[in-house]
């Protein structure tokens, strides 16, 4: 009980320091995900081989169009889940990722592109936060996108109910000219389907899909 | 002795595991699609509530522990506590 107050603590201060939802870049031995993220101003396609419970490797690709200025790039990535905390009542993951790969900016120049990127997540039935942080550079354009999350479940799903969840979202995307979004989502998920929508503050509707199989 | 030799009246061994870390249905989808594929199980129930996955096992096939624990951790989480027969039989009872 003590180690999961010290867990939530841990989570909520780090949801202060920094933050694209990539919620499960490791799933189960064997297992595979497909997460599709879409808005106006970024796209990400993510598939992924989880050949342990710990580590998973796979493509990532993103798009992102801030200003007329579109920048693209596509990494062969490997995933880790460095540690897992399986509580009685709670779960919190830290993840971090690596990845090389092709990138090009909007101005026409491709050149090789490099991803790196960490997540730290605590949950129970009832409260989500995570902390996401991902980094794309090339020798022509950088972006990090940083997203730290909080929500809550309206009511207690049993395994084969559907989830529903209440997400508020906080996004800065670097190079973009923009300030922090704000994004209230809401999360369904139902057996190994995963679906979100949200609304940024700005009024730009995203959405991100994910399946493990 | 007869009886439970008899088709249809022998009962299928039955196996409760507590798991821990088990708070999200979608993040424990790997443990119904592990013991899904699994030629011993007969079937199964998750209980977020209860911690706990519930396993009916075929008759004339077994599932040792290490290999529950295997599926379990394979999944990503952690096992608490292994039981079987009457014990099992009575928490899949009151699941229900």
């Amino acid at each position: 009980m003590k180690s999961t107050r010290s867990l939530f603590l841990a989570s909520a201060v780090l949801l202060f320091a920094t933050g694209l939802a990539m919620s499960h870049p490791v799933s189960f031995r064997g297992g595979h995900q497909l997460m599709v993220g879409a808005s106006e101003s970024m796209q990400s396609f993510e598939f992924y081989r989880s050949y342990t419970a710990s580590e998973a490797y796979g493509i990532h690709a993103m798009r992102f169009d801030f200003d007329d200025v579109e920048d693209f790039a596509v990494v062969m990535q490997h995933n880790w889940l460095l540690k897992r905390w399986n509580q009685p009542t709670a779960q919190a993951n830290l993840y971090a990722g690596l990845g090389g790969g092709y990138g090009e900016a909007g101005d026409g120049g491709g050149s090789l592109a490099g991803l790196g990127y960490a997540r730290f997540d605590y949950e129970t039935r009832r409260i989500y936060t995570a902390l996401d942080c991902k980094f794309f550079g090339s020798s022509d354009f950088t972006r990090a996108v940083s997203t730290a999350s909080i929500g809550f479940a309206p009511y207690k799903a049993e395994f084969d109910d559907l989830n529903t969840w209440l997400i508020l979202k906080a996004e800065h995307v670097s190079e973009s000219g923009e300030d922090i979004a704000l994004i209230p989502e809401v999360r369904f998920f139902w057996k190994n389907y995963f679906l979100e929508f949200g609304v940024s503050t700005d009024g730009e509707f995203r959405t991100f899909f994910m399946v493990h199989f | 002795m007869i009886c439970l030799l008899a088709p249809g009246i022998v009962s299928a061994e039955k196996v409760k595991v507590e798991v821990q870390g088990m708070v999200c249905s979608f993040c424990a989808h790997g443990i119904s699609a592990k013991l899904r594929e699994h030629d011993a199980v007969e079937k199964f129930t998750v209980s977020l509530t209860r911690s706990t996955v519930t396993i009916e096992i075929k008759e004339g096939h077994s599932l040792e522990d290490k290999e529950i624990t295997a599926i379990i951790e394979d999944s990503g989480f952690k096992v608490n506590e292994i039981k079987r027969g009457e014990e099992a039989v009575e928490a899949a009872k009151a699941a229900n």
